[in-house]
């Protein structure tokens, strides 16, 4: 088959860097292929999309060796002008690729400047919207779209072009699962029936590996470049995150290692649960977070209550709807819903960024209403999802004495040290917060909150954008916390992080309103519910109920699922 | 702080484009411009009583789309205290070191909240009813270069995002129990490097991406470009175009 991208023994050099961010890859891909391109953050899986599309050296400058051939040209030397009829380009941020205000006039844009003429230019927009069937979308302002709109438009306006290669960089990094679900299945159709040839740099890769011809795993070389299926244990080995089911059969030492719930995977379980009785569900999921708001329902004073909460934006949209919420000292609680349901809208009346338009919150019995951001701080840190919207000292140890010194807390350096030293940050107290990696700007922007020691902490989308590994350590951090007795409280999308972590309660967002509230394993299980809210269940949880077992038994992930089965399997 | 954010939050509200269609919306982009050129012409006086005139000429024509009058009240209480506290300063400092008499300065002040008032509805007219691309298509076929022009969609485009930014970011540096409002001015200065520093860091990123973005789309591959929009002077844009230099004309020429 055609070869359509050839890299040879690329090595890249950025500008004053030392070590290289690519060494000795080489990679060839084949006409309507759909590869993707897993690793680690800072692996650079960015890296090569640039190479492959002539912005290094063109734009950004350093050394880079090799050849790099895209449909025949050496874009090395030609840059990416050369191969724009045939190469469509979904960047990392597709909010800021897109420069118009029109959703129409952007997707004609890059047709405008090709010099297309007007007859060509509506065919080919029209086509565009319809095969993305965003017809809805067309006069639409581009800034009011949601995530999922924007990639679709940015997707309309590459296919606009008819490329030939479509290659997309880490497209599922801020969509929530119904987006994610609704991109990977447009992008596989249009590999099937349009033949395009697909490039994904993701990590996300639970949803998207069962469509995938091909996996590279990248760490600045190239450690596997294959099929899926026996590429496994290199993404285990990775790091890199895998969906549930594959973990599961990994666990149970099984050889059929499937890459979604199919089948023969269910043929598999079904003889294996065919031996478990209702009555071993004698199970503690070992949730070692104590849950205080049963006991706390009519005795405790919660350490936040919201009462019959409404908000509306200056605009006049509704935004909450009738919020009541009790949540307990030493909880750990899941604020779920999809993008625009209003999680973060919620939590922004927690320290009062937000003032109630109807209703009340109190915090430990002081009313949002009348106290100041800055008192309602000192028992609430919220942790907002961009670490860079933080960041503007020097060093990294001056970044956490900056909170301190906003509480009150003048010559603290020993309380600053001590909390870098518990989040592994003491080495690079002397450098720029600019300077470290993803997952260390994300624990310095945690730590930067932690350090004045408010009982409540808040985290808003931790894990948009970090990589599985980096989602571990935050697990475990957040896990850590929460065992210190603070109440921890996460608003996320992402279920099967939440599925991993040791919640106590689940709240349900919709449209503004709390659908839902209630333990983890009530609302998991509950199809109706995360329907309603758009979200899909953890893959275990499909598993399970796919295998009738729910009534027994509620695993959440593969490893309390393999457990289950392993204990059910010793008792008989 | 509030007093800049909410002047810019509503001057920038109404610089943008509105989806639902009005009367201007069918205008062409030319039609428009002659508009504001005409406008120009009619507040380019002294006198108070033709400055009334165009008041009222402006507002008229405002009626052909009334939810512009909503628009424009939103960017005028926006202005209020920037206008007030500019007049109160001139008032003040006219009548002290100049000697001026009271009446005259504060007239002269009267002609400035009136060309501001014909300005704003003009503008906002043709702000909420013409997209950045539609004024780089009519001012490409008045002759200019597009390449230059794009720098006013970009600027229009961005300028929410840049905005939604920094309010994220002013949210996410009170989390922190920062108080812009509190200490001495030096600190306060001070302060507001938290907020600064990490808008130019994440408006260098956006740039960065926007280069990429430009380079991705061909933009400046060429020296010209096609447009997927045919303007069009019809026949509605003659009489609107006709209607409104008459208007100046009248004021220029047979008021007194």
């Amino acid at each position: 088959m055609e070869k359509v991208i050839v890299l040879k023994n690329i090595t890249y050099f950025y500008p004053s860097s030392t070590t290289p961010a690519l060494e000795n890859v080489s990679l060839e891909i084949k006409k309507g292929e759909f590869v993707v391109i897993a690793g680690p953050s800072g692996g650079g899986k960015s890296t090569l999309v640039r190479i492959i599309l002539g912005f290094i050296p063109h734009i950004y400058g350093g050394k880079l060796h090799g050849e790099v051939l895209v449909e025949g040209v050496n874009v090395v030397e030609k840059g990416f002008k050369a191969i724009i009829d045939d190469v469509g380009v979904v960047m990392q941020n597709p909010e800021n690729q897109v420069v118009n205000v029109v959703v129409e006039e952007e997707i004609a844009f890059t047709l405008e400047n090709l010099m297309y003429k007007f007859e060509d230019i509506h065919r080919r927009v029209n086509d565009a919207i319809k095969i993305l069937g965003i017809e809805h979308l067309r006069n639409r302002l581009t800034h009011t779209l949601s995530s999922g709109e924007i990639q679709k438009v940015v997707i309309a306006s590459a296919l606009a072009l008819d490329p030939k290669i479509l290659v997309l960089d880490e497209p599922l990094a801020h969509l929530d699962p119904r987006g994610a679900r609704e991109l990977i299945l447009i992008l596989h159709k249009l590999c099937r029936e349009k033949g395009i040839t697909i490039v994904i740099v993701e990590h996300r890769l639970a949803e998207m590996i069962k469509y995938a011809d091909r996996i590279v795993v990248l760490n600045r070389r190239i450690l596997f470049d294959g099929e899926p299926t026996i590429a496994i244990d290199e993404l285990l080995r990775a790091g890199v995150e895998v969906p549930p089911i594959l973990r599961l059969l990994k666990e149970l030492g099984r050889n059929y290692l499937p890459l979604h719930i199919d089948r023969e995977s269910i043929e598999v379980l079904s003889k294996e649960v065919v031996k478990c009785t209702c009555t071993d569900n004698s199970i503690n999921y070992n949730n070692s977070i104590t849950t205080n708001s049963s006991a706390c329902e009519n005795n405790c004073e919660p350490a936040i209550l919201v009462e019959n909460l409404w908000y509306k934006y200056p605009n006049g949209r509704i935004a909450l709807r009738d919020i009541n919420l009790k949540i307990f000292r030493g909880e750990f609680v899941a604020i779920i819903g999809a993008n625009g349901a209003g999680k973060t809208t919620l939590i922004k009346h927690f320290n009062g960024l937000l003032k109630p338009w109807r209703g009340r919150v109190l915090v430990f019995g002081r009313d949002t209403r009348s106290s100041t951001v800055a008192e309602l701080a000192k028992n609430v840190g919220i942790v907002f999802q961009n670490p860079l919207h933080q960041f503007f000292e020097k060093t990294v140890l001056n970044e956490v004495l900056f909170t301190l010194s906003n509480f009150g807390c003048r010559d603290c350096t020993d309380r600053a040290l001590e909390i870098l030293r518990v989040f592994g940050l003491e080495d690079l107290a002397n450098k720029s917060p600019y300077e470290l990696s993803v997952g260390e700007q994300r624990r310095l922007a945690i730590a930067s909150i932690l350090v004045y020691e408010p009982p409540i902490i808040v985290l808003d989308e931790p894990t948009a954008g970090i990589d599985y590994s980096l989602k571990l350590e935050l697990l475990k951090m957040l896990t850590d916390i929460a065992r210190r007795g603070k109440t921890v409280i996460v608003v996320s999308h992402d279920i099967e992080f939440l599925a991993l972590a040791p919640i106590t309660r689940v709240i349900v967002m919709s449209n503004g309103s709390v659908i839902a509230d209630s333990s983890p394993r009530e609302v998991f299980y509950n199809t109706e519910v995360l329907e309603n809210s758009y979200i899909t269940p953890p893959q275990i949880v499909q598993l399970v109920k796919q295998l009738g077992l729910e009534k027994c038994s509620r695993p959440l992930n593969s490893y309390e699922f393999a457990d289950y089965l392993k204990r059910c399997w010793s008792v008989h | 702080m509030s007093i800049e954010k909410s002047l810019v939050k509503r001057v920038s509200g109404a610089l943008l484009y509105e989806e639902t269609k009005c009367f201007y919306h069918d205008l062409d982009p030319r039609s428009k411009l002659m508009y504001l050129v005409s406008v120009f012409a009619m507040i380019s006086t002294t006198s108070i009583l033709k400055l009334l005139l165009a008041l009222s000429f402006v507002y008229a024509l405002g009626s052909l789309c009334p939810r512009i009058y909503r628009r424009t009240c939103y960017v005028l209480i926006g202005l209020a205290p920037l206008v007030a506290l500019t007049a109160l300063f001139v008032v003040v400092f006219t009548v002290i070191f100049s000697g001026s008499a009271l009446r005259e300065v504060v007239l002269e002040q009267v002609k400035v909240f009136i060309r501001i008032a014909i300005v704003a509805l003009a503008i906002t007219s043709i702000a909420l009813s013409t997209t950045p691309h539609e004024f780089v298509h009519a001012l490409v076929k008045l002759g200019f270069k597009y390449t230059y022009l794009y720098a006013l969609v970009i600027a229009v485009r961005f300028i929410p995002l840049v905005f939604s930014e920094l309010s994220s970011i002013y949210d996410a540096q009170r989390s922190r129990g920062l108080e812009l409002e509190k200490g001495r001015v030096v600190e306060r200065l001070r302060k507001l490097n938290a907020i600064l520093i990490p808008v130019f860091v994440c408006s260098l990123l956006r740039a960065r991406d926007l280069v990429e973005a430009l380079e991705l789309k061909g933009f400046g591959y060429s020296n010209k470009r096609t447009f997927y929009r045919n303007l069009k002077f019809k026949k509605i844009d003659v009489l609107f175009t006709t209607l409104t230099i008459l208007l100046a004309l009248i004021i220029h020429l047979f008021i007194p």
